[in-house]
């Protein structure tokens, strides 16, 4: 006999939509101009085949006639931004792209997540232009110790122990396909307990290998003193503002002094102190909340912790201090962790950029041309002829008022527009579907999933039943189900699972699955959603 | 749970820090390494 164990939050959302390309040619007539750095007055903007070809007052005029089947865009009272770049997120499933483009962020800079994963999506984007999710770069998998913070998610991860294992450790990421390495310092002290993490001189030799294979490193820290040691060890840039303290001014001069760059991710930060709130304000936004999930509201309103040592405010004073004597800051938001919404919260970290105080117009910057030359990215994070046509067309001047970057009019794709309003309306239609549900579920008795009486899978709402394995997350688990006869109560049938759990993955599992929302993986409210009350599940089971 | 069909109850507020408002999947699983073997019928909500 196993024990039976019942999981009920998982958190994936699949339901972006695409958009097939409408036109070859675009032009922003009468379009303010934000082009990576500063912002341009009213003026045309021409894309062809995905590729911005000509700007400024003349780039269509008398002796330059509109081409032919050119979609016309009013720019009107409206601004051209470069896409978004989120220089830190984790990225685990193509939907989270998809997701990412539908709020303007167009390109992402994954810090860590499979490297298999990594490698098709690479392949995808090698293979022609993927216009309906954004682009992603990824670290692949990261430098960490065994059981080291990292190790927690279930992901194999080849781990270090010495500095002689380096140079072998980043040769492997190079034929992974890594775009840039990411290395951990992280005790856990500053959050209560302690784990393993690599020591400076593992630190120093993997940043070393790492440069000789003409690869950046960027470093986790929570505290000063993991960033004082990353620094020290010849990291590129910081993962994280650390929030235990400010720089002193040794650290500072030694950022200067070495361009060390930091993203500070906010977004994932502005919860982490004992007493720090979780922010509300992008839920309630009218301009991006039609886009939000159940699964990213839920995520928002989770706080990202409450630890004693840690403190939002001191990480917003310590980047305003870096600011002030010119280190880098990139903007990152570490989605999807807790208090964050993939694409979404980027728009919270240009806010909270500004919070800290950088001009509206470095926090695009940093969003945009800042994350782009920092990570080498030379065909966007502009609107300048020969750049990719990433565009993010927006309401109202942003460089006046950050917020008017959630007021999206349009995002582009090598020039594809998004489909916003399918997506939009997708997630509409589930929280329609969930509505109806938590009505029936608000009648008298229960609501039967399925008796098997049909000899079949079928279920009365959400999706059929299907076997679930650790195998997605690299385990080695079996499941299989079948319809038998003989059930609960002496009814006609029973489903029956069998399988072997196996031992390669930490938290193993191996049994069946059923998903009560509308779409697989959708949330569902299983409660009241007007007037909450215990919900429970009733089932009848029995081992063989 | 035993050889004989037996009725279970689960509370989706008492799992973990589980959100019965935002439920995604009910997963009924083994979890100890080694063959496993067991039934299940009547599913319910209330």
């Amino acid at each position: 006999m196993k024990r039976l164990v019942m999981l009920a939050c998982v958190a994936l959302f699949t339901g972006a939509l695409a958009q097939e390309a409408t036109s070859s040619t675009l032009v922003f007539e009468n379009v303010q101009v934000f082009d990576g750095e500063a912002l341009l007055p009213a003026t045309t903007v021409v894309v062809q085949d995905g590729i911005i070809t000509a700007i400024g007052p003349d780039a269509i005029g008398p002796d330059t006639a509109v081409p032919e089947g050119a979609e016309i865009v009013d720019g009107s009272g409206r601004t051209l931004l470069p896409g978004l770049i989120d220089a830190h997120v984790h990225v685990f499933t193509p939907a989270m792209l998809q997701q990412a483009a539908v709020f303007g962020v167009t390109t992402v800079l994954d810090m860590f997540t499979d490297e298999g994963f990594a490698a098709q999506m690479r392949a995808e984007q090698a293979a022609g232009p993927v216009t309906a999710r954004a682009d992603m770069l990824s670290a692949g998998t990261l430098a960490t110790s065994p059981d080291g913070h990292g190790t927690q998610f279930g992901i194999d991860i080849d781990t270090l122990t010495a500095p002689d294992q380096a140079e072998q450790w980043v040769a492997d990421r190079v034929a992974a396909g890594a775009d840039y390495i990411k290395v951990v310092i992280e005790s856990g002290e500053e959050m209560g307990f302690t784990q393993p993490t690599l020591d400076e001189d593992t630190v120093r030799a993997v940043i070393e290998a790492a440069h000789a294979q003409g690869l950046s490193v960027v470093t986790h820290v929570q505290t000063a003193g993991a960033a004082a040691m990353a620094v020290s060890a010849g990291t590129d840039g910081l993962a994280h503002m650390f929030s235990d303290e400010v720089p002193d001014q040794a650290l500072i001069d030694a950022m200067v002094a070495n361009d060390v760059f930091v993203i500070p991710t906010f977004s994932v930060f502005q919860s982490i102190g004992a007493d720090d709130p979780v922010d509300t304000t992008i839920a309630q936004d009218e301009r991006l909340s039609p886009f939000l999930s159940p699964a990213d509201l839920q995520s928002l309103a989770s706080p990202y912790h409450g630890f004693e040592d840690l403190s939002f405010w001191v990480a917003l004073e310590g980047i305003e201090l870096l600011r002030a004597a010119g280190v880098r800051i990139l903007a990152g938001t570490d989605a999807p962790n807790p208090g964050t919404a993939f694409g979404a919260s980027m728009h919270r970290e240009l806010e909270l950029l500004t919070q800290a105080g950088l001009t509206p117009s470095e926090a695009l910057a940093a969003a945009t041309s800042g994350n782009a030359d920092t990570f080498g990215l030379t065909d966007r994070g502009r609107v300048a002829e020969g750049q990719l046509a990433d565009l993010v067309l927006v309401e109202g001047d942003p460089t006046l008022d950050i917020t008017a970057t959630r007021d999206i009019v349009a995002v582009y794709r090598q020039g594809v527009p998004i489909d916003r309003d399918g997506y939009g309306a997708a997630l509409a239609a589930t929280r329609q579907a969930a509505a109806a549900q938590a009505d029936q579920l608000q009648g008298e008795g229960p609501l039967l999933v399925s008796d098997f009486e049909s000899r079949g899978l079928d279920v009365t709402f959400g999706s059929e039943w299907a076997a679930t394995t650790d195998e997605q997350a690299g385990g080695n688990s079996t499941a299989a189900m079948e319809v038998v006869e003989g059930g609960a109560g002496n009814s006609a049938y029973s489903l029956a699972v069998t399988g072997v759990v196996g031992d390669a993955f930490a938290l193993p599992w191996g049994g069946v699955m059923f998903m009560p929302g509308a779409t697989p993986f959708a949330p569902r409210c299983a409660s009241s959603c007007s007037a909450p009350r215990p919900v429970r599940s009733r089932r009848s089971g029995r081992s063989t | 749970m035993t050889d004989e069909w037996q009725q279970y109850e689960v509370d989706l507020g008492t799992v973990g820090e589980c959100n019965p408002s935002g439920v995604m999947a009910i997963i009924f699983s083994a979890s100890q390494p080694g063959e496993y073997s067991f039934q299940i019928d009547d599913v319910a909500l209330q």
